[in-house]
């Protein structure tokens, strides 16, 4: 009897630890790249996520860092589970999901969400993984505008001999610079800025999300522009160790995310309104300016730098949106 | 008079007062529908009020959402002018980003000219000398515009912008 009673509360001890187990999972650490910390955005997007995580089962630790390169060095190294990155910097561990960020890819954001809708679909859940990493959301970070210390490079061949800043971790950016015939000058997401409003750069590409924070209309001033054609769309995507992550959930946060679309773009098109000397390409330019774009991306694309089936993607969305573009009757993608 | 004389001068005399006011009712309904140089005027004051004190609602408010908004930008070394499109939300936030970012914005208008067109709208033809500090630099521009003015709902917007515009 007492022998009995002894195995009995053993196996009930033993029931209750491990259901215990199973509501206390560990805590999943998230490096998340924020310019500006704690914060604002992206930081508050993924504070509210993880409230939604925690009743996923899996809670989730944040680990805010300034430095993007160092988020992505922490994340390939296993110091975090997660890392929320810049599309081009995840591109290294998804180059599908990566090549939403691609120059000339989508230029407007009915199509950027009509594309977003499409990757939270459960049907290309297997090119959301790429070896032992899965993207599990995607955001908006608005389009990539150039900026301009001299309203004078009005035309592309004005870029000639320009000193245009190139994050460094991303060689089609290189590749697009020495295209135009500017001089490529390395940077990353910690300086380009610094860099442009000292003078050290003519040109920069950035989002308006940057304008702002980074005090960039102080490298534009008085007698710069801001071209207001969206080069690419970039976007910031959570990228998972997914063996280290229950299965679904990467689905479940896939939509999740994408429900956050229009609050993402609330904050796109605020930043966008705070720009001074934001002109438009002229009018009698801008098909070539189209072109452009279509050409480098199209180069870019065959020289390895941006995934296949992702601009076959972006090309649906265009042709669906505009079917009287001239692309939507060739197959050069 | 007889009867019948006395009648048909009744109704004739009430035929003319029915065209009299039939007459009135069509001028007065041209004038609902068309800008007159006196409603223009009263408009190009409200527009400088607008911007001398920096509202950028009450700007969108007098522009039509769908104006045509074209600025002839003059270049340097004797360049062609660039001629962008702006939607009237980029030319308004050109108009409020410079009065947050500059300082000491004031606008001067020479004399405005007004035409009157066959449609009822009015064309305004003023010079604007804009100038400002901005980033430490005194800069500004000048603006050769001319405005259609037309009615929207009874109300007086411009329904195009053109402007031959030099920056400095």
């Amino acid at each position: 009897m007492t022998r009995n009673l002894i195995v009995a509360s053993a196996l009930a001890l033993a029931l209750v630890s491990g259901s215990q187990t199973a509501y206390a999972d560990p805590a999943r650490t998230v490096c998340v790249f924020s310019l500006t910390g704690v914060h604002g955005e992206p930081f508050d997007t993924l504070r509210d996520f993880a409230l939604t995580s925690r009743q996923l089962g899996v809670p989730l630790t944040l680990r805010p860092i300034t430095n993007e390169r160092i988020a992505a060095e922490d994340f390939q190294a296993g110091q975090c589970d997660a890392a929320l990155l810049t599309g081009m910097r995840a591109r290294q561990f998804n180059p599908f999901t990566g090549s939403v960020d691609a120059i000339g890819g989508l230029q407007d954001y009915d199509g950027l969400e009509m594309l977003f809708n499409a990757l939270a679909r459960p049907a290309l859940a297997t090119h959301m993984r790429h070896g032992p990493y899965e993207v599990a959301g995607l955001l908006p970070l608005g389009a990539a505008y150039i900026f301009l210390n001299d309203r004078g490079i009005n035309n592309v061949s004005k870029m000639a001999g320009k000193r245009l800043a190139v994050l460094e971790h991303d060689p089609a950016q290189q590749m697009m610079a020495l295209r135009i015939g500017a001089q490529p000058v390395s940077a990353d997401v910690s300086n380009f800025a610094n860099r442009f409003n000292n003078g050290a750069v003519d040109v920069i590409a950035a989002p308006a999300a940057a304008y702002m924070p980074l005090e960039i209309y102080r490298g534009v001033g008085a007698h710069g522009a801001v071209v207001d054609l969206p080069v690419a769309q970039l976007s910031l995507q959570l990228v998972l160790r997914h063996e280290r992550f229950p299965p679904g959930y990467a689905q479940q946060a896939r939509e999740y995310f994408l429900e956050q679309f229009p609050r993402a773009m609330r904050l796109v098109h605020a930043a966008e309104d705070d720009i001074l000397f934001f002109f438009p390409p002229p009018d009698a330019d801008r098909y070539a300016y189209d072109q452009l774009l279509d050409e480098a991306r199209i180069a870019l694309t065959e020289a390895g730098h941006y995934d296949p089936l992702m601009m076959r993607l972006m090309k649906r969305v265009r042709c669906t949106r505009q079917p009287d573009r001239a692309e939507c009757t060739d197959d050069r993608e | 008079m007889t009867g019948n004389k006395q009648r048909h001068m009744r109704w004739r005399t009430t035929l003319a007062w029915l065209l009299a006011f039939c007459f009135i009712g069509a001028v007065h309904a041209s004038d609902n529908s068309s800008v007159s140089r006196q409603d223009a005027e009263a408009f190009f004051r409200q527009y400088q009020s607008v911007l001398a004190e920096q509202a950028a609602d009450r700007l969108t408010a007098l522009i039509a959402e769908d104006a045509e908004l074209r600025i002839a930008l003059q270049q340097a070394d004797n360049e062609p002018d660039q001629i962008f499109t702006l939607p009237r939300r980029r030319f308004v936030q050109h108009r409020r980003t410079l009065w947050h970012f500059g300082r000491d914005v004031r606008q001067q208008f020479d004399t405005p000219r007004y035409t009157p067109q066959a449609d009822g709208t009015l064309t305004l033809q003023v010079t604007e000398t804009e100038r400002h500090r901005l980033f430490g630099q005194d800069t500004g521009q000048r603006n050769e515009i001319t405005l259609t003015l037309g009615r929207r709902d009874g109300d007086i917007v411009i329904l195009t912008l053109h402007s031959n515009s030099r920056l400095w």
